[in-house]
């Protein structure tokens, strides 16, 4: 149960010496078991935390939760709206699984943590008290396990770079020598929505996932020869790839 | 509503349980853990789990015969590694990794249990 969210309250953390990083203030927050939202205004970022414990990691330059859950379909933005909105949400969006509803917070935070732990904050403030309520459900993490699984993402995304990068333009392959494939129908969602090339960036959000399981589906396809990376199109990033999304 | 840790309860009742993950099969995230032992590091057995099941998913997309991986047991010199591929909820998979202790555990027995609680699935 979330106590009554007082006036936000703005306390300045920063700016923040030295060579310290985001993640470094998490374990400050949960010293202090902080219940607030962490703003981060140079990069318009913001960790939510309660009980000094991570709820959510939410970065402009990764999908939000609001891209997953109404980009997907999952949810129209009318009644994605009223659920925040709601003084008693329910635990779980109307119309969504529980399982549906914390995977896509988890894909969300950890895709943003990525981006967002590893950098100088610059000026921090913590808005204490401020902590949505329709975050009530949401499973709470410890710092440590969440800055250690945003490493463990960034190492699994920096292997497949050669292949293929969060911004790498795919296109479906040509039919023809084709064999038979069988797909699970989360392969068959993002094929879908290739149509005339699209990076892993771009379709998370379209079938409600996070950006590193669009670039892992991906890689799954180009091994299966359903996708290839459209190397000579003008639309690629220039290398090294990454520069927005690592 | 049935949630990653109901899905944990159902397997900790296995005679010789050790530890037990729900793991995102496409990212080797833990979406939820427990164990019995300190010594079992549940990320570094998901990540292996989930490598495991994208090669055998491979496999099985060329294969294309219709069958699809179901669960996988790996059997080292002390424990018995069980993965299940489960659906918690409509368009959800999840991978169910459990381990148990092979002293105190019989096989057909436990790979009912971790069968069972994969039929689990979430509103």
């Amino acid at each position: 149960v979330l106590a009554e969210p007082a006036p936000p309250e703005f306390r300045s953390a920063g700016p923040v010496p030295g060579d310290r990083r985001t993640g470094d203030l998490l374990y400050e927050l949960a010293s202090d078991r902080a219940f607030g939202t962490l703003v981060l205004p140079r990069t318009d970022e913001r960790i939510v935390v309660r009980d000094g414990r991570v709820v959510l990691v939410e970065s402009p330059r990764s999908p939000s939760l609001d891209d997953l859950v109404v980009g997907s379909g999952h949810l129209d933005a009318a009644t994605w709206s009223t659920f925040k909105d709601r003084t008693d949400p329910p635990a779980v969006p109307p119309g969504m699984s529980a399982f549906t509803w914390e995977r896509m917070c988890r894909e969300t935070t950890l895709d943003a943590a990525m981006l967002v732990l590893t950098d100088d904050p610059g000026e921090a403030e913590l808005q204490t008290g401020s902590v949505p309520r329709w975050t009530g459900s949401i499973p709470a993490e410890e710092p440590d396990r969440l800055v250690r699984e945003a490493g463990r993402r960034k190492d699994v995304l920096r292997r497949l770079r050669p292949v293929i990068a969060p911004q790498t333009v795919v296109v479906k392959a040509q039919e023809g020598s084709r064999e038979r494939i069988q797909l699970t129908g989360t392969q068959w969602a993002l094929l879908i929505e290739v149509q005339e090339g699209v990076t892993p960036l771009e379709v998370a959000p379209r079938i409600g996932h996070g950006v590193t399981s669009a670039t892992l589906l991906c890689y799954g396809l180009l091994r299966l020869g359903l996708l290839r990376t459209d190397r000579g199109d003008d639309r690629q990033p220039p290398e090294p790839v990454g520069a927005l999304f690592l | 509503v049935v949630t990653t840790e109901d899905l944990l309860q159902e397997v900790a009742t296995i005679e010789g349980f050790v530890a037990a993950s729900v793991v995102d099969p496409l990212t080797g995230t833990v979406l939820a853990g427990a164990s019995t032992t300190a010594d079992a590091d549940v990320q570094v057995i998901a990540s292996g789990a989930t490598e495991l099941m994208h090669a055998l998913t491979l496999m099985a997309s060329q294969l294309a015969t219709g069958s699809t991986v179901e669960d996988v047991i790996v059997t080292t010199t002390d424990l018995y590694h069980f993965v299940r591929v489960v659906e918690p909820a409509e368009g959800e998979t999840a991978l169910l990794v459990v381990m148990a202790d092979r002293t105190r555990t019989r096989l057909a027995l436990a790979l009912r249990e971790v069968r069972d609680a994969g039929k689990t699935r979430a509103r």
